[in-house]
């Protein structure tokens, strides 16, 4: 089901107008923007990024406004460039602030952005409208959102603006959010870092709903990118916190629906790997970052909950390996490869996947009753199974019940009834009375303690009288009707032990609203 | 994993109950007593089909397998039949849902999962996570169900014949 809505949602993704997305686009950007100008006098960051990632979300933001020029959705391919790419502006940043700056220029933003971002990305297509938006940007970044509207977007564009709208995440929901020096090493275009992470889990999702509700192919953009902060930061404090953090943003993002990333991201870590060979001639400050992102795309997979102190050693393993686009789960959630366990993204999404279902057979074993101790799936199974099947019985009987009884109940007092049955007093009785009367192996305990057990309940006690009269008068009707009539005679003697183990099981005075006699009977017991 | 509180409970038994009505009026016998095996199995088999309609309609389209329910109750109730390939087939082509299904089909061999998917409405379509989860909500519907039926039954041998 839930692949089956997600790919049609892929589907109708690529037919969708992205108009959609501008404005969900612009709002990211902008307060994003907004803040960076503001702070960026303050930050350490290396101010020059600041515009420069301002200026590259707001050509995001424009490239969404002008999304139903082309066809940006398209390919999912393009996604995965965009996200190359993206990772890659980390490690670019000195030729992205080199970039950037050419952004003012006609035309000259447009390709010196590109190849630098780009470099073996097929999608970007450079922009016609690129000029306008350096234009705009040099000019007034504080009135883009009005001239963004008016600016045509194309398929670069919305890459961008996929791909910068998780720099923008940070100001989502945090317009206060300083760039604070701190996180900013060499982590600016990752603006979202500087976040406290304790809001990251709100604003990626937020981010990322906002900009790409349903782009999950995207999502894992915004996912490695917030990784890649939160990595970075743990290197540049400690690296104990990695676990924390991770952890922390494993858990913020398991709410939202991140892509696994597994697809996508990793199949540019060969890319990625390469580059980051590459960039270790460049600034030391960017190397953390860089190490920190790989770390985050290789590692992509889900976090594991309780991250183990090898948990850093498995990432560091994952940085050799490179990981093959996996079927993405479910549930987008972070994990982390446990140690000495295969950090493969196949076996890593195979295990969150046992896991998972490992989990929801335990929520089935406490619905069951008597299955606590079962241990074992396939038992378990069997036992949800003849569970199910008992219950499928038991309506059946019922009904067959229901259809005897019919003529004789009264519906006049259906609000009578009603009143009963919400307040299940006389549910649990009437269960205990038919428990027996169907092939049930629940509740196991009770019956083979039957046959030795009914003589002596029924004549220490001296009940039988009433109760086995209500019983045969429940019965003859039945008897008349059909075969199970016959059936449940035998089955009489089981029916009262079963009242009476029952009560006393639930301890309550479940037949004392039906009648006297039955509630006598039942305080007798107890 | 969400699962049928008390409003369930209620609003099954509103609808049940007055299906009951509805069809003791339709079928209503001069003497009950009289009514013949095949008659009462036949009431018997509305009245299953109400219970589970009624339980179904409860919950709505948010789950899979009430949807599923829903559309193969149709079936049964005598409407056209109604292939439960044409419901999915909103969600992808059917080609995709067929292969799907082999899909699951071929995966469960050993793991015993095929029982739940036949169980369960719905199931076939399915992966194994989303029928866990699907299992567990039926599962409380069921036992709803058949609390509620059971008290009715028992309100009804409250009073002596």
């Amino acid at each position: 089901m839930d692949r089956g809505g997600r790919d049609g949602i892929e589907q109708e993704l690529s037919n969708q107008d992205p108009i959609n997305y501008s404005s969900s686009c612009i709002s990211p950007v902008w307060p994003f923007c907004s803040t960076n100008i503001s702070n960026a006098p303050t930050s350490s960051v290396d101010p020059a990024h600041m515009p420069a990632v301002c200026k590259e979300n707001l050509i995001g933001s424009s490239s969404c406004s002008s999304a139903p020029v082309a066809d940006p959705f398209g390919p999912p391919a393009l996604w995965d460039q965009t996200t190359t790419a993206h990772t890659m502006v980390g490690y670019r940043d000195i030729t992205l602030q080199k970039n950037l700056t050419n952004l003012n220029i006609l035309g000259g933003a447009n390709i010196g952005l590109d190849p630098a971002l780009l470099r073996g990305d097929v999608g970007w297509n450079p922009p016609i409208s690129m000029p306008r938006e350096g234009i705009f940007l040099a000019n007034t970044p504080g009135m883009l959102p009005p001239s963004l509207t008016q600016i045509p977007a194309d398929s670069g564009f919305i890459e961008r603006a996929a791909r910068f709208s998780c720099f923008s995440g940070g100001g989502l929901g945090d317009t206060a959010n300083p760039l604070s020096g701190a996180d900013g090493i060499g982590v600016c275009p990752r603006g979202v870092v500087r976040m406290p992470i304790s809001v990251q889990g709100e604003v990626f999702p937020a981010n990322s709903v906002k900009l790409l509700p349903t782009i999950r192919d995207n999502i894992h953009i915004v996912e490695s990118s917030k990784d890649a902060v939160v990595r970075s930061e743990y290197i540049q404090y400690n690296g104990e916190q990695t676990k924390q953090v991770v952890g922390g943003s494993g858990d913020d993002s398991s709410g939202p629906e991140f892509n696994e990333g597994g697809d996508h991201d990793e199949n540019e870590e060969n890319g990625l790997g390469s580059k980051k060979r590459k960039r270790n001639g460049k600034d030391a400050e960017f190397r953390e970052p860089a190490e920190d992102l790989k770390e985050a795309n290789e590692t992509r997979q889900k976090l594991h909950q309780s991250p183990n102190s090898a948990s850093g050693k498995a990432a560091g393993k994952n940085n050799k390996q490179v990981s093959q686009a996996s079927e993405p789960p479910k549930e987008f959630i972070h994990v982390r490869a446990r140690r000495g366990q295969a950090t493969n993204s196949h076996s890593l999404a195979e295990r969150v996947r046992r896991e998972k279902i490992s989990e929801r057979m335990k929520f089935l074993q406490e619905l069951v009753p008597g299955c606590s101790k079962v241990t074992g799936k396939a038992v378990m199974l069997d036992e949800i199974i003849n569970y199910v099947q008992s219950l499928q019985r038991q309506v059946e009987f019922l009904s067959m019940k229901l259809a005897t009884v019919n003529p004789r109940l009264d519906f006049n007092i259906e609000g009578l009834l009603t009143k009963d049955i919400l307040h299940s007093r006389a549910g649990p009785s009437s269960i205990l009375g038919f428990f027996s009367d169907m092939t049930l192996p629940y509740p196991p305990p009770v019956h083979p303690s039957q046959p030795g057990l009914i003589p002596a309940g029924l004549n220490g006690t001296g009940i039988p009288d009433s109760l086995r009269d209500n019983h045969h008068n429940q019965i003859n009707p039945v008897g008349g009707g059909g075969s199970k009539g016959s059936a449940l005679l035998p089955n009489l003697w089981e029916d009262e032990l079963n009242h009476v183990v029952q009560m006393g099981f639930n301890g309550a005075d479940p037949l004392s609203s039906q009648d006297t006699s039955d509630g006598t009977h039942a305080k007798v017991e107890l | 994993m969400k699962t049928p509180s008390n409003s369930i409970k209620r609003r099954f038994a509103l609808k049940f109950l007055r299906t009951l009505v509805r069809i003791r009026k339709s079928t209503h016998q001069p003497s009950p007593s009289q009514s013949s095996t095949w008659e009462i199995r036949r009431r018997a088999q509305r009245i299953k089909l109400a219970a589970y309609s009624s339980m179904a309609r409860t919950v709505g389209s948010k789950r899979a397998w009430s949807r599923a329910l829903t559309m193969k109750l149709r079936a049964a109730m005598g409407n056209r039949p109604w292939s439960m390939i044409k419901q999915e087939s909103k969600k992808m082509t059917r080609r995709k849902l067929i292969a799907k299904r082999k899909r699951h089909m071929e995966k469960d061999l050993n793991s015993g999962v095929q029982e739940l998917r036949r169980l369960v409405p719905g199931g076939q379509w399915m992966d194994p996570l989303s029928l866990m989860q699907e299992t567990a909500h039926f599962l409380r519907c069921l036992e709803t169900q058949v609390r509620v039926m059971r008290s009715i039954v028992a309100e009804g041998e409250g009073f002596p014949c």
